[in-house]
């Protein structure tokens, strides 16, 4: 039996002690090597944030098999402790330990955390702290782990550089193996912990935030930023999978014992997306789109459901509906799944003929609801924002929908876009209403399977690094709290405002999450003082006290509207500017123009803008497209 | 092919709930590709169910799942059903043996559940203390314990009488559970095993036993207090169950016929 770190009257007093065992399915177990003396390093994956959303994370799993399938290394995980446990490790000093070993993490080489969203930044600190991991940096010894960074806030790392020893920029599957190494040649060689940093530093992908200065100017915009020393590159460019059939995949996932977020099979079928939507981060950091290969995919399919049993495969993309063998794809999996009594969920489908046929046959259409991301309430917005969404379309999809018996139907917007007028914000209303009147207008009265239900909700627009909105300015939260209201009311002067439901996201999280990403290293006080103050699951609405935060904000001296409500020059340097994805910052700058004027620019299949991610030389970027109108050489680069 | 499968379930397996046994064990068939019949309708599930849940904490070395498998499984025997399930299980959870039930009759009462009239058990105090007193004492406390007449539950009833109506409250307060008890032994320091009436009509939990031994022999000292609001009140007790009988004192395991092609 494999040892416990928590004792029993622990473990059952805790809610859902299953998150803290470890033994599940599939994960592995490396004790029988650690005590003969192979492994060399040993790694903690975590997620800062409960058991049941960490274990639904699709890139832990990558990266856990991918570190495992190496004999000298075992990788392990960790999650947050939950509030109750938090509490108990607190009271009884018991130190975080990893799921697999129970192991104290303060004993192992590296400690990896994900870094999904922005709320989740207390979380880092709780970790590091119950593991007994000074919270700086610049604090640790050479016996401590190496804490690194990454995921998707990592390319805007800034606001938590002082707490990480390094980051790592991109996509996982290429440098984490040579990181690995680098690691084991410096310890055989005797090297210190500042020498490995050092030298991970020259590695590809890899920030040492202790080995850069930046330097302000009297408004408080950064005035340069740089290397401390020569030899360690100005600029990181972010690392990428150019091969997306021809990589590692788990294929053993590891099974959870309790329900997790996701719980099923994830496959993803592609990475990135080709649609560019000026709002949306992972749009233009994943770019550009790789896809995986079909047959691969069927193959993987296979061997994830035999070999975690699970009853449902959801199929992981950011834009399912512009995977090329789409269709094929489908019908040899829905083949393969019904002989196992497999249901496959498809989210970010585009509602369209084809794709009604589909989930006709993979859902029940009494009880599932059609989902639009129209993302806006009028054309003139969509087209700001370069949603690809005519009104034409989402009416023709709902009214597809209509005649094939759906009745539930789900709307998400977003409030606070650049440039938004009240128009925009009524649009949302109406918008919905039209859909509605369409129900009435497309199936007769007898044939009504019920009366249509509409939801729609809207979120505040947060501006992330890496966008064409990067420039814009945010509004104070009662402005938000206004436009809401106004969208609100505008539903409620609707004739079928009865059948519609409108839903608003709260505001304080808008603000906070708008002044973490974008913030810069001045922020991190800040953030170690909410935690202080007792900021910690800030993602959970129940737990989320935004007093705490602006007392933090206030006691540190800073000033959340410098990072909000400032108008950003065209000049400016960004703290994240030294990250280098591909997309170059003028291919941003002009798309925040073009967007400020209302033109629309094509998708990645329609036409090459030119975004500098063919600088990687794969996926769309080398593919024939319809028209080739431009060079796909990235501008900026000679 | 309606079947029983025993089961054991110890280790740090204990820590898990019998729903989540529930879905393991879907997900463990769909492992071993043993195809198991799904129930029909829009969202069918696979036709499984447990004798009777085990609480979170407690190991068992005797559990019971009822399922029907798909008849293309005729060519295999027991024996290689089991191997094959064995061979995707985690570490603390394990198949020992597979029954064929009698097929057809769809007699109410067949199930493993409502088949239940008895269940044994293993208990351990886990103070030191009480492992250090002499297995002898143990035997004499036990007997005469067992030598009443009435053992009367106040407190544990209460509960049961909520559900029930108020006229019988006034009853149910006082519940005579000596005849439920239908054996008890001391083991060892400390250990006792025990048969219990379980089942719908009346369910004797180990831990009431307890309870009233300990207080019948003046030692509560043994009963380590737990905090107050803690979901698991019985830390100073392990439980086990040994196996489950019918009320004829039947193993359930001993029910139906061996699997061989
Ligand atoms: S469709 Fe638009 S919002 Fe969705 S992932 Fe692609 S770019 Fe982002
Ligand atoms: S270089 Fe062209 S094809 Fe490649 S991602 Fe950018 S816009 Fe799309």
């Amino acid at each position: 039996m494999r040892k416990l770190a928590l004792p029993d009257e622990v473990l059952l007093k805790v809610e859902k002690p299953a998150r803290y065992i470890g033994g599940e399915v599939n994960s592995i177990d490396k004790s029988e090597a650690l005590a003969a003396g192979e492994i060399k390093v040993r790694y903690c994956m975590a997620f800062p944030d409960v058991y049941e959303i960490g274990m639904s994370h699709l890139g832990i799993q990558i990266l856990y098999h991918m570190l495992n399938t190496r004999e000298d290394i075992w990788c392990e995980r960790v999650y947050s402790p939950w509030v109750d446990l938090d509490a108990v490790m607190r009271e009884k000093k018991i130190p975080l330990f990893a799921l697999e070993s129970q192991d104290p993490v303060k004993d192992f080489d590296f400690l990896g955390i994900t870094l999904q969203y922005e709320m989740c930044y207390p979380n880092v600190l709780q970790l590091l702290e119950l593991a007994g991991i000074p919270l700086h940096a610049e604090d640790r010894g050479e016996n401590d782990p190496i804490v690194m960074g990454g995921g998707p806030c990592s390319y805007n790392p800034e606001p938590l550089a002082d707490f990480f020893d390094l980051f790592y920029i991109g996509e996982g599957e290429t440098q984490m193996l040579p990181l690995m190494d680098a690691w084991i040649a410096n310890r055989e060689t005797g090297g210190s912990r500042q020498d490995f940093l050092r030298a991970a530093a020259k590695l590809p992908g890899i920030y040492v935030p202790s080995l850069y200065e930046v330097t302000y100017q009297e408004d408080g915009t950064i005035a340069s930023f740089q290397p401390k020393e020569p030899g360690i590159p100005a600029c990181i460019r972010k690392e990428i999978q150019k091969d997306l059939s021809h990589t590692f995949y788990p294929e053993k996932p590891v099974v959870p014992f309790i329900r997790a977020t996701q719980d099923r099979v994830v496959m993803e079928i592609q990475r990135g997306c080709i649609r560019g939507c000026r709002f949306c981060q992972a749009g233009m950091i994943y770019r550009p789109v790789r896809e995986r290969n079909m047959e691969y995919l069927l193959d993987l399919a296979k061997k994830m459901l035999s070999a975690t049993g699970y009853d449902e495969l959801s199929l992981s993309s950011l834009s399912s509906s512009d995977y090329t063998n789409l269709q094929p794809l489908l019908t040899g999996l829905m083949e393969e799944c019904a002989k196992r009594h497999v249901n496959i969920s498809l989210p970010s489908l585009r509602i369209d003929a084809f794709s009604l046929d589909v989930m006709s046959k993979v859902q029940d259409i009494k009880k599932s609801s059609l989902t639009f991301a129209p993302e806006a309430g009028t054309q003139r917005m969509r087209d700001v924002i370069n949603k690809g969404l005519t009104e034409e379309d989402i009416l023709e999809g709902a009214a597809e929908a209509f005649r094939g018996g759906w009745t539930k139907v789900k709307l998400y917007f977003m409030l606070g876009l650049p440039g938004e007028t009240e128009e925009d914000m009524k649009g949302i209303a109406e918008l919905s209403e039209r859909i509605c009147e369409r129900f009435y207008d497309e199936v007769p009265k007898e044939k009504r399977n019920g009366k249509i239900q509409l939801t729609a909700s809207s979120s505040f627009f947060v501006p992330k690094p890496f966008t064409p909105f990067q420039w814009a300015t945010m509004f104070p939260k009662e402005e938000y709290l206004r436009r809401a209201r106004l969208v609100k009311d505008t539903f409620f002067h609707q004739l079928n405002h009865r059948a519609m439901h409108y839903q608003y996201h709260e505001a304080d999280v808008t603000v906070l999450e708008g002044i973490l990403a974008r913030g810069d290293r001045r922020v991190a006080p800040a953030i170690e003082k909410a935690y202080r103050s007792g900021c910690l699951f800030d993602a959970w609405s129940d737990f989320f006290d935004n007093d705490k935060w602006m007392a933090a904000f206030d006691s540190c001296g800073i000033d959340p509207d410098f990072y909000t409500l400032r108008e950003r020059s065209a000049e400016e340097i960004f703290p994240w500017d030294f990250i280098d994805i591909g997309v170059t910052k003028k291919f941003l700058r002009r798309e925040w123009e073009r967007a400020m004027q209302g033109i629309v620019t094509p998708n990645c299949k329609q036409a090459c803008s030119g975004c500098g991610a063919a600088t990687f030389g794969c996926g769309i970027c080398t593919e024939p497209r319809m028209k080739d109108s431009e060079s796909s050489v990235p501008e900026g680069e000679q | 092919m309606k079947v029983r499968i025993r089961f054991s379930k110890e280790g740090n397996l204990r820590f898990i709930g019998h729903l989540d046994i529930l879905r393991y064990f879907q997900k463990a068939f769909a492992r071993a590709e043993i195809p198991v019949k799904y129930s029909e309708g829009f969202h069918p599930h696979p036709l499984m169910s447990f004798a009777s849940p085990l609480s979170v904490g407690l190991t068992s070395e005797g559990e019971y799942l009822d399922t029907e498998l798909e008849d293309s499984l005729i060519s295999e025997s027991g024996e290689e059903i089991l191997a094959s399930l064995n061979a995707v299980m985690a570490d603390g959870i394990r198949v020992n043996s597979i029954r064929r039930l009698p097929e057809g009759q769809k007699k109410k009462g067949s199930s493993a559940m409502a088949l239940i009239g008895q269940a044994d058990y293993r208990v351990t105090l886990r103070s030191t203390e009480a492992q250090a007193l002499s297995r002898e004492i143990w035997i004499s406390v036990v007997q005469h314990f067992m030598d009443q007449r009435e053992i009367i539950v106040e407190a544990a009833g209460k509960k049961q009488a909520k559900k029930k109506k108020r006229d019988e409250a006034f009853e149910a307060d006082r519940i005579n559970i000596r005849p439920w008890i239908l054996s008890l032994h001391a083991e060892g320091a400390g250990v006792f095993t025990m048969c219990l009436s379980a089942g719908s009509a009346a369910n004797l939990k180990p831990e009431t036993v307890m309870e009233q031994l300990i207080a019948f022999a003046g030692l509560e000292r043994f009963k380590i207090p737990g905090e107050s609001g803690e979901r698991v009140r019985d830390l100073w007790l392990a439980i086990h169950r040994l196996d489950m009988r019918t009320e004829e004192g039947v193993s359930l395991s001993e029910l139906g016929e061996e699997i061989s092609i």
